[in-house]
Protein backbone atom coordinates (compact mmCIF):
# COMPACT_ATOMS: atom_id res chain seq x y z
CA UNK A 1 0.00 0.00 0.00
CA UNK A 2 2.64 2.49 0.36
CA UNK A 3 3.48 2.42 -3.21
CA UNK A 4 0.06 2.99 -4.01
CA UNK A 5 0.12 6.03 -1.51
CA UNK A 6 2.91 7.47 -3.08
CA UNK A 7 1.12 7.28 -6.17
CA UNK A 8 -1.37 8.77 -5.01
CA UNK A 9 0.45 11.44 -4.22
CA UNK A 10 2.05 11.71 -7.17
CA UNK A 11 -0.92 12.02 -9.27
CA UNK A 12 -2.70 14.68 -7.54
CA UNK A 13 0.89 16.93 -8.16
CA UNK A 14 0.49 16.48 -11.70
CA UNK A 15 -3.14 16.93 -12.17
CA UNK A 16 -2.59 20.06 -10.08
CA UNK A 17 0.18 21.18 -12.30
CA UNK A 18 -1.93 20.83 -15.72
CA UNK A 19 -4.19 23.99 -15.07
CA UNK A 20 -1.77 26.18 -16.88
CA UNK A 21 -3.26 28.87 -19.42
CA UNK A 22 -1.97 30.07 -23.04
CA UNK A 23 0.24 32.59 -23.42
CA UNK A 24 -1.51 35.35 -25.90
CA UNK A 25 0.95 36.10 -28.30
CA UNK A 26 1.10 35.52 -31.66
CA UNK A 27 -2.61 33.53 -32.34
CA UNK A 28 -3.42 34.02 -35.70
CA UNK A 29 -0.90 32.09 -38.47
CA UNK A 30 -2.10 34.17 -40.91
CA UNK A 31 1.20 35.13 -41.79
CA UNK A 32 2.70 33.77 -45.50
CA UNK A 33 6.01 33.74 -46.39
CA UNK A 34 7.19 34.88 -50.36
CA UNK A 35 10.67 34.22 -51.76
CA UNK A 36 11.87 35.42 -54.78
CA UNK A 37 13.94 32.64 -56.95
CA UNK A 38 15.54 32.37 -60.40
CA UNK A 39 14.19 30.04 -62.73
CA UNK A 40 17.36 29.04 -64.15
CA UNK A 41 19.04 27.33 -61.12
CA UNK A 42 16.48 28.04 -58.18
CA UNK A 43 18.51 30.18 -56.35
CA UNK A 44 17.58 32.40 -54.21
CA UNK A 45 17.11 36.36 -56.67
CA UNK A 46 17.17 39.58 -54.62
CA UNK A 47 14.33 42.06 -55.82
CA UNK A 48 16.34 45.69 -56.02
CA UNK A 49 13.07 47.96 -55.93
CA UNK A 50 10.19 45.91 -54.52
CA UNK A 51 6.94 47.52 -53.31
CA UNK A 52 3.61 45.51 -52.25
CA UNK A 53 0.46 46.71 -51.59
CA UNK A 54 -2.21 44.93 -49.62
CA UNK A 55 -4.96 45.24 -52.33
CA UNK A 56 -7.84 44.96 -50.05
CA UNK A 57 -7.60 48.32 -47.75
CA UNK A 58 -5.16 49.54 -50.63
CA UNK A 59 -2.12 50.00 -47.66
CA UNK A 60 1.54 49.55 -48.61
CA UNK A 61 2.98 46.75 -47.00
CA UNK A 62 6.55 47.13 -47.90
CA UNK A 63 8.18 50.33 -49.58
CA UNK A 64 10.70 50.71 -52.29
CA UNK A 65 12.70 48.20 -50.69
CA UNK A 66 15.61 45.20 -51.26
CA UNK A 67 14.52 41.78 -50.57
CA UNK A 68 14.43 37.95 -51.30
CA UNK A 69 11.93 37.04 -49.60
CA UNK A 70 8.83 38.56 -47.52
CA UNK A 71 6.18 38.14 -44.84
CA UNK A 72 2.73 39.14 -45.30
CA UNK A 73 0.02 39.49 -43.82
CA UNK A 74 -3.12 37.31 -44.86
CA UNK A 75 -6.94 38.70 -44.22
CA UNK A 76 -8.37 36.06 -41.90
CA UNK A 77 -11.60 37.68 -42.47
CA UNK A 78 -12.30 36.57 -45.57
CA UNK A 79 -10.92 33.13 -48.01
CA UNK A 80 -8.42 35.49 -50.40
CA UNK A 81 -6.33 37.87 -49.90
CA UNK A 82 -4.79 40.04 -52.53
CA UNK A 83 -1.07 41.37 -53.54
CA UNK A 84 0.33 43.90 -56.00
CA UNK A 85 3.96 43.59 -56.07
CA UNK A 86 5.42 46.69 -57.45
CA UNK A 87 9.17 45.00 -59.09
CA UNK A 88 11.00 48.45 -60.29
CA UNK A 89 7.75 50.28 -61.07
CA UNK A 90 5.86 47.01 -62.64
CA UNK A 91 2.65 46.06 -61.18
CA UNK A 92 2.32 41.84 -60.57
CA UNK A 93 -0.68 40.90 -59.18
CA UNK A 94 -1.33 37.42 -56.91
CA UNK A 95 -4.38 36.72 -55.13
CA UNK A 96 -4.14 33.34 -52.30
CA UNK A 97 -6.76 32.07 -51.13
CA UNK A 98 -6.88 29.99 -47.68
CA UNK A 99 -9.52 28.62 -44.85
CA UNK A 100 -9.86 30.49 -42.24
CA UNK A 101 -11.64 29.41 -38.78
CA UNK A 102 -12.25 31.39 -35.51
CA UNK A 103 -11.78 29.86 -31.95
CA UNK A 104 -11.93 30.62 -28.56
CA UNK A 105 -8.57 30.57 -26.56
CA UNK A 106 -9.04 31.74 -23.15
CA UNK A 107 -10.57 34.20 -21.35
CA UNK A 108 -7.51 36.23 -21.21
CA UNK A 109 -6.58 35.83 -24.83
CA UNK A 110 -9.73 35.93 -26.59
CA UNK A 111 -10.12 34.38 -29.96
CA UNK A 112 -7.65 33.39 -32.97
CA UNK A 113 -8.13 32.93 -35.94
CA UNK A 114 -6.38 29.66 -37.42
CA UNK A 115 -5.37 29.56 -41.25
CA UNK A 116 -4.84 26.59 -43.29
CA UNK A 117 -5.29 25.43 -47.37
CA UNK A 118 -3.12 28.03 -48.73
CA UNK A 119 -3.64 27.81 -52.44
CA UNK A 120 -2.68 30.65 -55.26
CA UNK A 121 -5.99 31.48 -56.61
CA UNK A 122 -4.59 34.07 -59.45
CA UNK A 123 -1.01 35.40 -60.62
CA UNK A 124 0.37 37.52 -63.39
CA UNK A 125 3.88 36.41 -62.39
CA UNK A 126 5.83 33.93 -64.80
CA UNK A 127 5.79 31.10 -62.55
CA UNK A 128 4.93 30.40 -58.99
CA UNK A 129 5.19 27.39 -56.99
CA UNK A 130 3.15 26.87 -53.65
CA UNK A 131 5.79 24.89 -51.25
CA UNK A 132 3.51 24.53 -47.87
CA UNK A 133 0.01 25.13 -47.86
CA UNK A 134 0.06 26.20 -43.77
CA UNK A 135 0.69 30.01 -43.15
CA UNK A 136 2.78 30.78 -39.90
CA UNK A 137 3.15 33.18 -37.40
CA UNK A 138 5.02 35.86 -37.85
CA UNK A 139 8.31 34.97 -35.75
CA UNK A 140 8.69 31.96 -37.13
CA UNK A 141 9.52 32.99 -40.71
CA UNK A 142 6.81 30.50 -42.80
CA UNK A 143 8.34 29.87 -46.40
CA UNK A 144 4.92 29.30 -48.29
CA UNK A 145 5.04 30.39 -51.73
CA UNK A 146 8.13 31.07 -54.41
CA UNK A 147 7.93 33.30 -57.10
CA UNK A 148 9.96 32.65 -59.85
CA UNK A 149 12.17 35.23 -61.62
CA UNK B 1 -5.78 26.00 -3.28
CA UNK B 2 -7.93 25.40 -1.00
CA UNK B 3 -10.18 22.53 -2.69
CA UNK B 4 -6.50 20.94 -3.98
CA UNK B 5 -5.25 20.77 -0.68
CA UNK B 6 -8.40 19.24 0.84
CA UNK B 7 -8.22 16.52 -2.10
CA UNK B 8 -5.01 15.36 -1.12
CA UNK B 9 -5.70 15.31 2.29
CA UNK B 10 -8.50 12.91 1.56
CA UNK B 11 -6.55 10.59 -0.54
CA UNK B 12 -4.47 10.08 1.72
CA UNK B 13 -6.88 8.68 4.16
CA UNK B 14 -8.64 7.06 1.70
CA UNK B 15 -5.40 5.41 0.72
CA UNK B 16 -4.63 4.89 4.68
CA UNK B 17 -8.29 3.43 5.23
CA UNK B 18 -7.60 0.60 2.31
CA UNK B 19 -4.48 -0.20 3.95
CA UNK B 20 -5.68 -1.09 6.92
CA UNK B 21 -8.95 -3.02 5.60
CA UNK B 22 -6.01 -4.97 3.79
CA UNK B 23 -5.08 -6.79 6.79
CA UNK B 24 -8.18 -8.87 6.70
CA UNK B 25 -7.35 -12.20 5.06
CA UNK B 26 -10.35 -13.82 3.78
CA UNK B 27 -9.80 -18.07 2.81
CA UNK B 28 -13.54 -18.79 1.15
CA UNK B 29 -12.54 -20.16 -2.22
CA UNK B 30 -13.67 -19.15 -5.19
CA UNK B 31 -14.24 -21.64 -7.46
CA UNK B 32 -13.78 -21.29 -11.51
CA UNK B 33 -17.73 -21.84 -12.64
CA UNK B 34 -18.40 -18.59 -10.38
CA UNK B 35 -15.47 -16.75 -11.14
CA UNK B 36 -16.95 -13.96 -13.32
CA UNK B 37 -20.11 -13.86 -11.97
CA UNK B 38 -21.04 -9.98 -11.06
CA UNK B 39 -20.70 -9.78 -7.04
CA UNK B 40 -21.46 -6.41 -6.80
CA UNK B 41 -22.88 -2.56 -8.79
CA UNK B 42 -21.49 0.34 -7.43
CA UNK B 43 -23.23 4.01 -8.48
CA UNK B 44 -22.22 7.04 -7.92
CA UNK B 45 -22.22 11.17 -8.25
CA UNK B 46 -18.69 13.03 -8.90
CA UNK B 47 -18.15 15.71 -6.27
CA UNK B 48 -16.13 17.59 -8.31
CA UNK B 49 -18.61 18.38 -10.84
CA UNK B 50 -21.10 19.37 -8.00
CA UNK B 51 -18.88 21.73 -6.44
CA UNK B 52 -17.22 22.93 -9.69
CA UNK B 53 -20.96 23.48 -10.80
CA UNK B 54 -21.69 25.35 -7.39
CA UNK B 55 -18.44 27.06 -6.85
CA UNK B 56 -17.27 28.78 -10.80
CA UNK B 57 -19.16 30.75 -12.15
CA UNK B 58 -18.50 29.21 -15.95
CA UNK B 59 -19.21 25.69 -15.51
CA UNK B 60 -22.20 23.90 -15.05
CA UNK B 61 -22.77 19.98 -14.84
CA UNK B 62 -22.92 16.99 -13.29
CA UNK B 63 -21.33 13.24 -13.93
CA UNK B 64 -22.54 10.07 -12.47
CA UNK B 65 -21.42 6.57 -12.55
CA UNK B 66 -21.47 2.74 -12.32
CA UNK B 67 -19.48 -0.20 -12.21
CA UNK B 68 -20.00 -3.59 -12.06
CA UNK B 69 -17.88 -6.38 -10.51
CA UNK B 70 -16.73 -9.45 -12.24
CA UNK B 71 -13.84 -11.53 -10.85
CA UNK B 72 -11.12 -8.81 -10.67
CA UNK B 73 -12.26 -6.37 -13.25
CA UNK B 74 -15.05 -3.83 -13.43
CA UNK B 75 -17.38 -2.96 -16.18
CA UNK B 76 -17.46 0.57 -15.68
CA UNK B 77 -19.62 3.30 -17.61
CA UNK B 78 -20.11 7.10 -17.01
CA UNK B 79 -22.49 9.69 -18.06
CA UNK B 80 -22.66 13.68 -17.57
CA UNK B 81 -23.39 16.81 -18.64
CA UNK B 82 -21.40 20.02 -19.02
CA UNK B 83 -21.22 23.66 -20.17
CA UNK B 84 -19.39 26.21 -20.13
CA UNK B 85 -19.93 29.95 -20.57
CA UNK B 86 -16.77 32.38 -21.14
CA UNK B 87 -17.28 35.87 -21.56
CA UNK B 88 -15.30 39.25 -22.24
CA UNK B 89 -16.05 42.44 -23.44
CA UNK B 90 -15.19 41.36 -27.39
CA UNK B 91 -16.36 37.91 -27.32
CA UNK B 92 -18.35 35.48 -25.72
CA UNK B 93 -18.77 31.76 -26.34
CA UNK B 94 -21.05 29.04 -24.45
CA UNK B 95 -21.36 25.78 -25.06
CA UNK B 96 -23.64 22.83 -23.49
CA UNK B 97 -23.70 19.37 -24.04
CA UNK B 98 -23.37 15.91 -22.59
CA UNK B 99 -21.12 12.74 -22.86
CA UNK B 100 -20.36 9.06 -21.74
CA UNK B 101 -17.53 6.66 -21.38
CA UNK B 102 -17.08 3.02 -20.92
CA UNK B 103 -14.65 0.55 -20.67
CA UNK B 104 -12.39 -1.79 -18.05
CA UNK B 105 -10.45 -1.49 -15.06
CA UNK B 106 -8.44 -4.49 -13.42
CA UNK B 107 -8.44 -4.09 -9.49
CA UNK B 108 -4.95 -4.59 -8.02
CA UNK B 109 -6.33 -5.46 -4.41
CA UNK B 110 -7.28 -9.10 -5.46
CA UNK B 111 -6.91 -10.81 -1.98
CA UNK B 112 -9.19 -7.79 -0.03
CA UNK B 113 -12.08 -9.55 1.38
CA UNK B 114 -14.36 -6.13 1.24
CA UNK B 115 -13.76 -5.61 -2.27
CA UNK B 116 -11.72 -2.46 -2.06
CA UNK B 117 -10.80 -1.48 -5.29
CA UNK B 118 -6.88 -0.14 -6.95
CA UNK B 119 -7.57 -0.15 -10.17
CA UNK B 120 -6.00 0.85 -14.32
CA UNK B 121 -8.50 0.87 -16.60
CA UNK B 122 -9.13 1.99 -20.23
CA UNK B 123 -12.12 4.11 -21.40
CA UNK B 124 -13.72 4.84 -24.96
CA UNK B 125 -15.63 8.33 -24.79
CA UNK B 126 -17.62 10.34 -26.48
CA UNK B 127 -19.88 13.59 -26.25
CA UNK B 128 -22.29 15.40 -27.98
CA UNK B 129 -22.52 19.12 -27.81
CA UNK B 130 -23.78 22.75 -29.31
CA UNK B 131 -22.04 25.93 -29.06
CA UNK B 132 -21.56 29.65 -29.79
CA UNK B 133 -19.58 32.50 -30.10
CA UNK B 134 -19.75 35.92 -31.00
CA UNK B 135 -17.02 38.40 -31.38
CA UNK B 136 -15.76 42.01 -32.33
CA UNK B 137 -12.34 42.28 -33.42
CA UNK B 138 -10.06 45.06 -34.83
CA UNK B 139 -7.20 44.22 -36.82
CA UNK B 140 -5.14 47.01 -37.53
CA UNK B 141 -4.49 46.05 -41.28
CA UNK B 142 -8.05 44.69 -41.73
CA UNK B 143 -10.71 46.60 -39.86
CA UNK B 144 -13.39 45.80 -38.12
CA UNK B 145 -15.88 42.65 -38.08
CA UNK B 146 -18.50 41.45 -36.02
CA UNK B 147 -19.52 38.03 -36.37
CA UNK B 148 -21.40 35.08 -34.61
CA UNK B 149 -20.65 31.33 -35.12
CA UNK B 150 -23.01 28.19 -34.18
CA UNK B 151 -21.80 24.78 -34.68
CA UNK B 152 -25.15 22.66 -33.45
CA UNK B 153 -25.01 18.41 -32.43
CA UNK B 154 -21.16 18.83 -32.87
CA UNK B 155 -19.73 14.85 -31.96
CA UNK B 156 -15.93 14.00 -30.70
CA UNK B 157 -14.41 10.59 -29.10
CA UNK B 158 -11.07 10.41 -27.33
CA UNK B 159 -9.71 7.70 -25.15
CA UNK B 160 -8.59 7.65 -21.48
CA UNK B 161 -5.93 5.59 -19.54
CA UNK B 162 -7.63 5.65 -15.61
CA UNK B 163 -6.23 4.71 -12.46
CA UNK B 164 -7.62 5.31 -9.17
CA UNK B 165 -8.95 3.88 -5.83
CA UNK B 166 -12.73 2.67 -4.60
CA UNK B 167 -12.93 1.97 -0.41
CA UNK B 168 -15.45 0.99 1.47
CA UNK B 169 -16.46 3.67 4.42
CA UNK B 170 -19.84 2.62 5.71
CA UNK B 171 -21.70 -0.41 5.23
CA UNK B 172 -22.91 0.31 1.60
CA UNK B 173 -21.26 3.80 1.12
CA UNK B 174 -18.10 4.24 -1.06
CA UNK B 175 -15.71 6.56 -2.05
CA UNK B 176 -13.14 6.90 -4.45
CA UNK B 177 -11.11 8.57 -6.74
CA UNK B 178 -10.53 8.27 -10.53
CA UNK B 179 -7.47 10.24 -12.20
CA UNK B 180 -7.66 10.43 -15.86
CA UNK B 181 -5.48 10.80 -18.57
CA UNK B 182 -6.93 11.73 -21.87
CA UNK B 183 -5.64 11.17 -25.54
CA UNK B 184 -6.36 10.70 -29.01
CA UNK B 185 -9.34 13.40 -29.55
CA UNK B 186 -10.82 13.60 -32.58
CA UNK B 187 -13.40 16.36 -33.03
CA UNK B 188 -14.88 18.03 -36.13
CA UNK B 189 -12.74 20.33 -37.00
CA UNK B 190 -14.41 21.09 -40.64
CA UNK B 191 -16.89 24.22 -39.44
CA UNK B 192 -16.13 28.27 -39.43
CA UNK B 193 -15.60 27.91 -35.83
CA UNK B 194 -12.86 25.07 -34.17
CA UNK B 195 -14.41 23.65 -30.82
CA UNK B 196 -12.88 24.99 -27.70
CA UNK B 197 -13.90 23.27 -25.11
CA UNK B 198 -15.51 19.45 -25.30
CA UNK B 199 -17.93 18.08 -22.25
CA UNK B 200 -15.77 15.36 -20.56
CA UNK B 201 -12.62 16.31 -22.30
CA UNK B 202 -11.79 20.11 -21.76
CA UNK B 203 -9.76 22.12 -23.83
CA UNK B 204 -8.99 21.30 -27.41
CA UNK B 205 -6.21 23.04 -27.63
CA UNK B 206 -4.14 20.21 -25.57
CA UNK B 207 -3.32 16.89 -27.39
CA UNK B 208 -3.46 15.11 -23.70
CA UNK B 209 -5.65 16.47 -20.60
CA UNK B 210 -6.11 15.32 -17.28
CA UNK B 211 -8.61 15.14 -15.30
CA UNK B 212 -10.23 13.94 -11.56
CA UNK B 213 -12.98 12.70 -10.53
CA UNK B 214 -14.18 12.22 -6.76
CA UNK B 215 -16.96 9.74 -6.68
CA UNK B 216 -19.64 9.34 -3.38
CA UNK B 217 -21.08 6.10 -4.23
CA UNK B 218 -23.56 3.08 -3.32
CA UNK B 219 -22.25 -0.61 -2.96
CA UNK B 220 -25.01 -2.52 -4.17
CA UNK B 221 -24.38 -6.44 -3.60
CA UNK B 222 -25.14 -9.05 -6.20
CA UNK B 223 -23.45 -11.98 -4.68
CA UNK B 224 -21.49 -12.81 -1.34
CA UNK B 225 -18.55 -10.33 -0.87
CA UNK B 226 -15.25 -12.06 -0.32
CA UNK B 227 -11.71 -11.48 -1.56
CA UNK B 228 -11.33 -12.35 -5.52
CA UNK B 229 -8.24 -14.12 -5.02
CA UNK B 230 -7.80 -16.66 -1.71
CA UNK B 231 -5.64 -15.34 1.07
CA UNK B 232 -1.04 -16.19 0.47
CA UNK B 233 -0.34 -18.79 2.32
Amino acid sequence: MKRERWLFGLLMLVSSSCLDEPECYALNNNIVGVSFKKVADNKTFVIDSLSIVADQVGVELISNSSASAVLLPLNYFTDSTSFTFFISDVPYQIVVGHTSQAQFVSVDCGERFVLSNLHVVSHSFDSVRLVNAKPGVANASPRNIEIFW
Amino acid sequence: MTFRILLVISGIFLALGASGQLRLRDTTKTTHRNRFMPTGMRVGVDAVSIIKDRRQENFSGWEASADVETHRYLVAADYGKWGRIFSTDSVSYRNDGTYWRAGVDANFLTHDPERNVFFIGFRYARARYDESMSMTVEDPLWGFVEREYVNSDMSARWFELTTGLKVKVWKLIWLGYTARFKFGLKDQEEFEMLSHDIPGYGNTNKETYWGFNYLLMIRIPLGPTRAILPAKK
